[in-house]
Order: structure tokens, then sequence, then C-alpha cells
């Protein structure tokens, strides 16, 4: 019999090992296919991130540089920010812990959109409703992993219930340019990049922001 | 100019207008009592106004209606009242359009008693308040966007209706002065002002381009006061600072000034002088009210401009 994979109070997440993806956005496509998302509507993307200083040693500048990709989807907060001004309670949680959009109540109004720092829920001009990765709920009713998760080539991505996440990766998730994870919670382990920098020390700048 | 969020840009101006058209009323009702005129005179010149503001209201909510990519499921709205500011938006608004409705209408007939209609307009103007509130709640709730979780969004929205609603009633008020429209439409014998209602009239009016170009002046202070926030607010911040200092902005802060001098200067001294209707007065108050809310329009097309999020901004936000 196949695994429980949605199982109920598991409070799922997602696992990042930032030193392993090579930004090759396997993720974001299969994803793409797997929900059939229409151009302009990307539930998972892949933000490059750079930037750079000098160190000085003794009379000596040397330039400091780092690059790195961070894949970033929803990340089914725990004080999840879009079911919090959303005006319909479409925004909604699972018993398993994830959240998703209700499109029998959703009203398009993109308040929530405007509020979540990872720009997870997407307007879906076809519907008008918003729409938002789910964590592929029906792959996982079926015991099957999330598209994303299987896709990766250098097994970067990894999911599974946030407890068992953390103490397998530990508790990172404070990564630039992730936002400040203490006004959402999210529901995301790190496995930082050896340049990595935190999430409010402004050193770098995205420099993909029309791909993302 | 903010074309993907021109609904809620009329929407926001011009429900923050009829809010403030209703206090302005209000204002003129007490005025008129403390100078011990008949409540039927006061109503004289302020039911143009009042019936005014409906349309104006309902013309705001159908803008708004376009903000909506799916409608039909505006019935849902208000399902989170607990926790969205959105919801409460929206119950504000229909407390405000439904209260303002429910005594216009017994107005126009004259059901139930004076007083109770008082009841009734002072629950309009409560409502009206706490849509003014929970608009501002709406934008400063986002701790996650910094230009609009800043103290001078409430601020702008309370001067905007200060603004632009007393002058809608000054130029309703200069209706009733030049002709009586509602006689006209209730096909009543048309009596005309008598001094002591002109004289009501004229204090009316400056007493509404002052507050109009105090409200004016204030807009022009909390400006800078916000920039010098935005531009050392953080990354997400500066951003926004420098994106909207624009020529646009300057545009709109001139089209401001000038309303306000118009209001404030021209408008004001020429009120105190008149002894009716001029020309030069009709002109002068509907200029200051047509620029203060091109103004207006274009200061709410800058707030818009604002949604730049700490953390990711995707494509989407992009392209508005």
């Amino acid at each position: 019999m196949a695994e429980d994979y949605t199982k109920e109070g598991a409070q799922y997440g997602f696992h990042f090992d930032q030193s392993l993806c090579n930004g090759c956005k396997a993720c974001q496509i299969a994803c793409k296919d797997k929900h059939d998302l229409p151009v302009g509507v990307t539930w998972r993307r892949v933000v490059e991130y750079s930037g750079g200083s000098w160190q000085v040693q003794g009379n000596t500048f040397e330039p400091n540089v780092f690059a790195y990709y961070t894949s970033v989807s929803c990340n089914h907060c725990e004080n999840a920010v879009c079911m919090e001004v959303c005006p319909t309670t479409a925004m909604s949680r699972r018993p398993d812990g994830t959240v998703y959009v209700d499109e029998s109540k959703c009203v398009g109004c993109r308040y929530c959109q405007w509020a979540c720092p990872y720009g997870a829920p997407q307007l879906n001009a076809e519907t008008g409703h918003m729409s938002k990765c789910d964590l592929c709920y029906d792959y996982r009713s079926e015991g099957k992993d999330p598209a994303c998760v299987s896709a990766c080539p250098s097994r970067a991505l990894d999911w599974g219930p946030i407890d068992e996440l953390r103490e397998k990766y530990g508790e990172t998730n404070s990564v630039a340019p992730l936002p400040d994870p203490s006004i959402t919670k999210p529901h995301l382990v790190i496995s930082p990049h050896r340049d990595a920098q935190a999430w409010d020390s402004g050193t770098g700048q995205i420099t993909n922001p029309k791909e993302i | 100019m903010n074309i993907h969020e021109l609904p809620m840009i009329i929407f926001t101006v011009v429900a923050q207008m009829s809010i403030g058209a209703f206090w302005a009323l209000g204002a003129i009702q007490v005025f008129g009592r403390y100078r011990k005129l008949t409540v039927s005179t006061i109503d004289r010149i302020t039911d143009v106004g009042m019936y005014a503001v409906g349309p104006l209201l309902v013309a705001g909510f159908i803008a708004a209606f376009f903000h909506l990519n799916d409608p039909f499921h505006a019935i849902y709205t208000m399902n989170n009242l607990g926790s969205s500011w959105l919801s409460r938006e929206l119950l504000a608004g229909v407390l405000f359009g439904g209260f303002g409705a429910a005594f216009a209408i017994s107005q126009w007939f004259g059901w139930l008693t004076r007083g109770i209609r008082e009841i009734i307009a002072i629950l309009t103007a409560v409502a009206g308040l706490f849509l003014l509130i929970a608009m501002s709640g709406v934008y400063y709730s986002t701790s996650t966007i910094p230009a609009w979780n800043n103290v001078s969004v409430p601020l702008f929205f309370f001067e905007s209706a200060l603004l632009t609603g007393p002058l809608a009633v000054a130029v309703a008020l200069l209706i009733v002065w030049t002709s009586n429209p509602l006689a006209k439409i209730r096909k009543q014998a048309k009596e005309p002002l008598n001094a002591e209602l002109v004289a009501f009239l004229r204090a009316s009016l400056r007493g509404l381009s002052v507050v109009a170009t105090v409200a004016g002046i204030a807009i022009f202070v909390t400006y800078p006061i916000y920039l010098l926030a935005l531009s050392h607010g953080g990354d997400a911040a500066e951003y926004v600072a420098s994106e909207i200092s624009t020529s646009f902005l300057l545009w709109r802060l001139l089209l401001l000034g000038i309303a306000v001098v118009i209001a404030g200067v021209f408008a004001f001294s020429k009120v105190q002088t008149a002894n009716q209707p001029q020309k030069v007065l009709i002109v002068l108050i509907v200029l200051a009210l047509v620029l203060a809310l091109t103004s207006e329009l274009m200061g709410r097309s800058i707030h818009y401009d604002g949604l730049w999020r700490e953390g990711l901004n995707t494509w989407q936000t992009i392209a508005g």
C-alpha cells in the first residue's frame, strides 16, 4: 500500500538545498507542466541572487563576489498572511497543513498576492481566480512525491512534515533574497549555499526579476 | 498613470469624496442650528448635495467591481471579517451606502420622524468614518509592503476626504444658490433664498473652502515626511521612494497647489463680497474641485505604484 502523504496534522513543507542547485529550473517547468499553468503563472520560481563587496587584507582590496539560486514556491506558512487578508476565506488550509485556493469562493481580488512576501499566490487570468502551489495534493493522495521534487536532477528539493525536515536538515530559512521569516513562519528549511547572505544583509540583488 | 489599478484608484478617491461630502453636509446642519435656523430651511441648501452623494458612491462601487476578476463571487467577500481588512472595508461600504440610502429616501418622501431620520444620518456619518478607517487598514496593515505600511497612508486618505468632499459640497451649494433644481424636480413653487439664508450659505461656503484648503496644505506637508520615511525604510521602501519621485508627482503637487490657492485665497475672498452667485465664483469653485480631484486621482495612482514587497516581487507584480 502506498504511504499516506496527506496525513492530518503533518504540517508539510519543503526543504531546499541551495548548495546543490545549479539553476536549471527543471522544478519550475515540471510544476508548470503538471498543473498546466498558463503563461505568466509560475508557482515555483528559481531566483538568482548575486552581489559582491571588497575584502581588505592589509593594503590589498580583494573582490569578494557571490551568486546562488533559490527555488521558491508556496511555503505553506504557519502564519499564512494570504489566509489572513483573504476577504472570502477562499485561501484556506487543508487538515495536512497545506494552503490552497478554494476556487468556488475566490473573487480574484489579488489581495493575497499583494501581501505574500514570497509571491506565491498568482492570478490565473483564464479562470479569474487566484492559483498557487498546493504541494501537489492530487499526486500526494496517490502516494507520489510533488512534481518539482521528483524533477530536480541534482536532488536539491525534498518535502515532508516540517518537524522531520527540521530534524534532518536544520532550522535555516532566513537566506536572502527571501524575506524576514518571522513575518509568516514558513514551512521551509534551507541548506544554505556556502556564500548565502542573511535575509537582512542587503548585500546583493535579484538578477532575474522578470523570470520569477 | 497606473492603469492596472484604475478601478481601485477611482473607487478610493470617489468613496473618500462622498464620505467627506457627507461630513461637510452634517457640519452645515450643525452650524445652521447654531445659527438658530429652522431645520427645513437648512435642508433647502443641503438636500441637493445629499442627493448627489449617493450616486457618487454607487459610481465608486461600480468602479471597484472592475477590480474583481470574478465578480460573481462577490457575495463571499465578507466571510473573513475576523482578520481581513478588505472584508471590513466592504462591510463598512455597505453600511455607509445602506444608511445613506435609507436617510436620503426617507428625507425625500418625508418618512419617519425628523429625529429618527437624524439618527440615521449620524449612523451614516459614523459608517463613513468606519469606511475610511477600514480603507486605510487594507493598505496600512500589509506589513510586507513598506510603502503602504506607513502612517502617511491613512493620513493621505483622511486628507483626501476633507479636501474633495467639502469642495464637492461647495459646488452643490452654488447650484442651490443659482437655481433650485429640487423644486423643479418636485414641481414645487420656487421660493427665492431670503437674505438670512444667503448669509448662511455664504458662511458655509467660506467654511468649506477653509477646510479644503487646510486639508490640501496637510497633503503638502505629508509628502516630504512620507518620502523621507521611505528613503530610510530599507531596500523595498527606498526602491519605491525613487520610483515615485518623478515629474508625475511634481504635476500632482502643482495641480494641488493651484487648487489650494484658488479655494483658499480667490474663492474665499470672492464669497465674502458676493451678493449673488457670480460666474467668477462658480468658475473658481468648480475649477478648484476639478483640479483637486485630478490631483487626488494622480496621487492615488502613485499610491498604487507603492506596491513593492519586501521579499520576492514576481513578474506578475512587475507587470501589474
